[in-house]
């Protein structure tokens, strides 16, 4: 379960966040969403524990985000631009992402093939990421998240400026995680398309939660 | 342990193969080729090994036989190019160089010394030349002209003393002989002139090691500049951000981006080192590679610093470049030290660039490296590599209009 507890940020003195709090439970996929500078970026930054938060407090499994080597093995990052190597191919990125991430041998082999698998990247595993399209590097770029299949997901922004066909085989991916127990939080500008996929939907406005509401269709 | 280092060889392969291209395999290819045509292509200048310029003999046709034509032979058999020299007839001396035993003939004709002591045309040297020689022979025509130069300088010299010396005797004969002996000791001076004056050259400007090494500081800190640009996309793309989540340290990072820029290092500059060794056998090659790789780690680290402290939409490459040029401009890269203002020289040495520069410039002639070099990279390094720690942990953030964008 991931907890967040009145978390607090400020940039130069200027408040992004003023205390936010929710919680998140396993197979849940929650979506944050909020006008420009609302403050969700700071706020899964913190959560990936790339950036430190001011006051307050985040665990996963009860885990803190102060335990940084264990809370890390246990998040996939997948951020807003394509973090990839254009230079090599897909599977040469998803390898060195597993390497990365400590896999050695066939564990590596298995994660790379079981999360390129997820997001539906294995028909074009040995293209080179400069000769992808947008959407399908997007796609590579949320399989490098998913290596090792981590207990909590954090996406920004995922599906920004691809077309559908691709935009659907993300959200398919997103929706595939709640059979593998995987928490998902993801940012994103379009509320409909939170909507489609997401559990629950936080509402950010001048750094406190506007709205946190439960979606029943 | 095991483990960190298996994530710094993943990231040195990564950052490499990330690198390479079709452009950057062509310019590795050149380099290795290059690399290849001067080890093998270019002469040694060792002694001991296949040599530039094979020694030459010469034949020497003395008809005025005096002190001063043997000590112009004398002075010929002395250089260091010149195998032996035949004084013998002229039919000889021709039947020689018929056989291409010689390079050229030099015929002093007779009574040259006495006619040089009189204000009279001197009857000129004879040179015949060796045809199939024809480039050692412009060199060696080239030094004769030299040496005649220095006869007519001597001759004018004595000319003015005697005229200066004429009013103080009255008795002619003691003149001629003061004149004489004058004339014949400062022919030899001349001959010999490294023994009438002894001259120190230390603080001359060797321009060929101080251009050497100024490329080669130049290049170094170059080569530097390229890892802003790959830390700055690393940032802008969210690689840094991803690196950071799987626990990867600060030094595994800096360490796998120092070796990977080695590669460009190598690259760039083993054409020339190879070059230098050649044209250089005399200096310290083991002091001249670590002080190319000392430089190198330190303005890396400096550069990855930089890369950091700034945002990565931010245009840094014109800021360092200045600060490149500043640097090697109060190191005495640009302007000699000497032309240099002593506050612009102080200022110099808190820069690496001033302490690798001055070491390829001693190390080319033969030196070794400058004293304090040592505790001197000691410092840099130090500094660099904390400074490059401080940079990567600080968290920058800044918001932009329009949205937030978190750097760090």
């Amino acid at each position: 379960m991931l907890v967040v507890d009145n978390v607090h940020k400020a940039y130069q003195k200027e408040p992004v966040l003023n205390g936010v709090s929710f919680t998140c439970s396993p197979s849940q996929i929650v979506g944050i969403c909020g006008s420009n500078g609302a403050g969700k970026t700071t706020l899964i930054h913190i959560l990936a524990s790339i950036l430190p938060a001011d006051q307050g407090s985040v665990s996963l499994c009860q885990i803190p985000i102060t335990q940084p080597v264990q809370y890390r093995s246990m998040i996939g990052f997948v951020p807003q631009q394509v973090a990839l190597s254009p230079q090599l191919t897909v599977r040469q990125n998803l390898h060195f992402w597993a390497a990365i991430k400590g896999f050695t041998g066939t564990k590596r082999r298995e994660a790379v093939d079981s999360a390129a698998e997820m997001s539906h990247v294995t028909s074009f595993l040995q293209k080179k990421v400069a000769r992808c399209s947008g959407g399908m590097a997007r796609r590579v770029n949320l399989a490098a998240g998913l290596i090792g299949l981590p207990r909590l997901l954090l996406l920004d922004e995922p599906t920004a400026g691809i077309d559908e066909e691709n935009r659907d085989a993300i959200l398919k991916t997103i929706l595939s995680l709640k059979d593998h127990n995987c928490t998902v939080l993801m940012v994103n500008h379009y509320y409909q398309e939170l909507a489609s996929v997401c559990d629950r939907i936080i509402t950010l406005k001048d750094g406190v939660i506007a709205e946190a509401g439960v979606h029943g269709w | 342990m095991a483990g960190k280092l298996r994530t710094v060889w993943q990231l040195i392969v990564f950052d490499m193969r990330s690198m390479l291209n079709i452009r950057t395999l062509m310019f590795v290819v050149i380099m290795l080729i290059l690399s290849a045509y001067l080890l093998w292509g270019l002469p040694s200048f060792e002694p001991d090994s296949s040599e530039l310029f094979q020694p030459v003999s010469f034949s020497v046709v003395d008809q005025d036989k005096t002190l001063l034509s043997k000590k112009i032979i004398e002075q010929i058999a002395e250089m260091e190019l010149v195998d032996q020299v035949y004084v013998e007839s002229l039919p000889a001396a021709s039947d020689r160089l018929e056989r291409n035993e010689s390079l050229m003939i030099l015929v002093i004709p007779d009574d040259f010394y006495a006619i040089s002591l009189r204000a009279e045309e001197r009857p000129p040297l004879m040179v015949h030349l060796n045809d199939r020689k024809p480039i050692e022979s412009s060199l060696f025509i080239r030094m004769l002209d030299n040496m005649s130069n220095s006869i007519e300088g001597v001759q004018a010299n004595y000319f003015a003393f005697a005229a200066h010396l004429r009013p103080l005797y009255h008795d002619n004969d003691e003149i001629v002989q003061i004149l004489d002996r004058a004339a014949s000791r400062g022919a030899f001076l001349v001959f010999g002139r490294r023994a009438v004056l002894s001259i120190d050259e230390s603080a001359k400007l060797n321009t060929v090691a101080f251009v050497i090494s100024s490329l080669m500081s130049l290049f170094i800190l170059l080569i530097s500049l390229l890892l802003i640009t790959q830390i700055q996309q690393e940032r802008a793309s969210g690689v840094r951000e991803r690196i950071i989540i799987a626990n990867v340290s600060w030094w595994q990072s800096v360490i796998a981006r120092q070796v990977s820029g080695l590669f460009w290092l190598t690259g760039t500059l083993i054409p020339m080192v190879i070059g230098l060794f050649k044209i250089y056998p005399e200096m310290n090659r083991l002091q001249f590679i670590l002080t190319i790789l000392a430089l190198y780690w330190i303005s890396a680290l400096l550069a990855q610093s930089a890369a950091n402290f700034a945002r990565p939409d931010q245009t840094i490459l014109l800021g360092a470049w200045l600060m490149i040029l500043a640097m090697m401009l109060s190191s005495g890269c640009i302007y000699p030290e000497q032309l240099l203002p002593s506050y612009i020289l102080k200022m110099g040495q808190i820069t690496p660039v001033y302490w690798a520069f001055q070491s390829f410039y001693r190390i080319l002639q033969g030196q070794g490296h400058l004293p304090f070099v040592i505790p001197a990279v000691i410092l840099f390094t130090a500094t660099a590599t904390g400074l490059s720690a401080f940079s990567w942990h600080l968290k920058r953030q800044s918001i932009e209009a329009g949205g937030s964008v978190c750097d760090f």
